[in-house]
């Protein structure tokens, strides 16, 4: 509790100044009993009831382990479209490319997810560290589209008609494989309280996602097509996670 | 009489009585601190909200930790989210209880609440949270800074700033300068 002696422990002129002052502003109200609080306690009391089932179960885990079951979720969504279906020339993909490409893209999704996850016990972040989150998320899928692949030649991403239909398979792709990550992440939010920003970052989330499974699964290395239908989706799921909301 | 530490880890460990008992120590505090820039029925959603989160927020609470700070921040999160929301900055508004018995204190009450509102109303948002927080709650400098995600300094500082503005402020009232 803030007592004098709080005060006391400042330096002399501080210490005068506060005094001086809290003298002017009176007793302080602490003691006061406010009205309505049966009301409000009923009201806290229905609250508490609806808290059941596996939702609220979830909701109520540890910070850590909601984190732990989305990126445990995207874990298995990669793990499955690399085992179900692989990139046909996986063997001769650049590895290190391939390991920085997940590891960036993994990296930015796990910090989206703890920022959106993030309990309001904690201070509030600043708002530009979440901006710059969301346009690092947008980016980093985009700048993976335009680095060019050395010594590697993927497949033929076609022309015309079956470019677009090429584009629109991987865009679907990805976009399948996003969903349940948003839809996960979005459940064991405790408090929808956020701003757009953080709405957005849902779909960057669900969208890096995408782009972490296409990664393991899109054997077409050209940037258009890389840049359309890969790293488009962070940007469409952010917005129409913002719509949605 | 069990700290309030003790009694959210019982809580924790599903003593519903130990809830009771946090609210009736917590619901009044955050009531008021709600209602000094907020309608009443907006300050009530509000403490709703926050008890609702301190249960949803339960197993995240570190029991050698303190309580207070713990729970303050989820409610000025919550405050600060709504005026976000909103569009518009906190008012410095003191509102007098609705249901204060004798008519020449609610008079003399509103007279006082009016002079501080003003004098507070005149502060940066930092300082006046930090006032705020300090003298209206009686909460000391090192959880004030827990609950702002500051250093214990900074708010020294804050607070120094901001009892000094409001005493100029208040004098100039007092003197009619």
């Amino acid at each position: 509790m803030a007592t004098s002696s709080d005060i006391d422990a400042l330096a002399p002129d501080m210490a005068d100044d506060m005094r001086a002052a809290r003298e002017l502003l009176g007793g302080s109200p602490a003691a006061e009993l406010p009205p309505g609080l049966a009301a409000l306690r009923a009201r806290v009391d229905e609250d508490l009831e609806r808290e059941q089932g596996l939702l609220a179960t979830l909701r109520a885990l540890p910070t850590p382990q909601r984190i732990g079951l989305v990126v445990i979720l995207t874990g298995l969504l990669m793990g499955l479209t690399a085992v179900v279906t692989p990139r046909g020339e996986m063997a001769d993909y650049p590895v290190v490319r391939m390991v920085v490409v997940l590891a960036v893209m993994g990296a930015l999704m796990a910090v989206a997810v703890w920022r959106l996850l993030r309990p309001l016990h904690l201070p509030k972040p600043s708002s530009t560290a979440t901006r710059l989150l969301l346009v690092a998320g947008v980016l980093a899928p985009t700048v993976a589209a335009l680095w060019p692949v050395y010594g590697h030649a993927g497949h033929d991403p076609g022309h015309g008609l079956s470019f677009a239909v090429g584009c629109g398979q991987c865009m679907a792709f990805g976009a399948v494989m996003g969903a349940p990550v948003l839809a996960l992440a979005t459940m064991l939010r405790r408090a929808k309280v956020d701003g757009a920003a953080v709405v957005a970052l849902a779909g960057v989330a669900a969208g890096l996602v995408g782009n972490l499974t296409l990664q393991l699964h899109c054997p077409v290395t050209d940037p258009l097509h890389l840049l359309l239908a890969h790293a488009s989706l962070a940007l469409i799921l952010g917005v129409v996670a913002l719509r949605w909301r | 009489m069990k700290s309030d530490e003790e009694l959210m880890q019982a809580y924790i460990e599903g003593d519903v009585a130990a809830f009771s008992e946090l609210f009736d120590r917590y619901g009044p505090m955050l009531l008021r601190i709600m209602r000094r820039q907020l309608r009443d029925d907006d300050a009530q959603e509000l403490v709703q909200q926050t008890f609702l989160q301190m249960h949803r927020a339960r197993n995240d609470f570190d029991t050698s930790r303190k309580l207070r700070p713990w729970l303050m921040t989820i409610a000025y999160n919550l405050k600060r989210e709504l005026f976000r929301r909103r569009g518009r900055k906190p008012e410095a508004a003191l509102e007098v209880e609705p249901e204060a018995e004798d008519r020449g204190d609610i008079v003399e009450r509103k007279s006082e609440a009016a002079r501080l509102r003003r004098a507070l109303a005149t502060l940066p948002e930092g300082q006046r949270e930090v006032i705020e927080m300090h003298w209206f709650e009686e909460l000391s400098f090192p959880e004030v800074a827990e609950i702002l995600g500051m250093t214990t300094s900074a708010v020294k500082v804050r607070a120094h700033r901001g009892y000094k503005a409001l005493r100029a402020t208040l004098e100039k009232d007092v003197t009619g300068g």
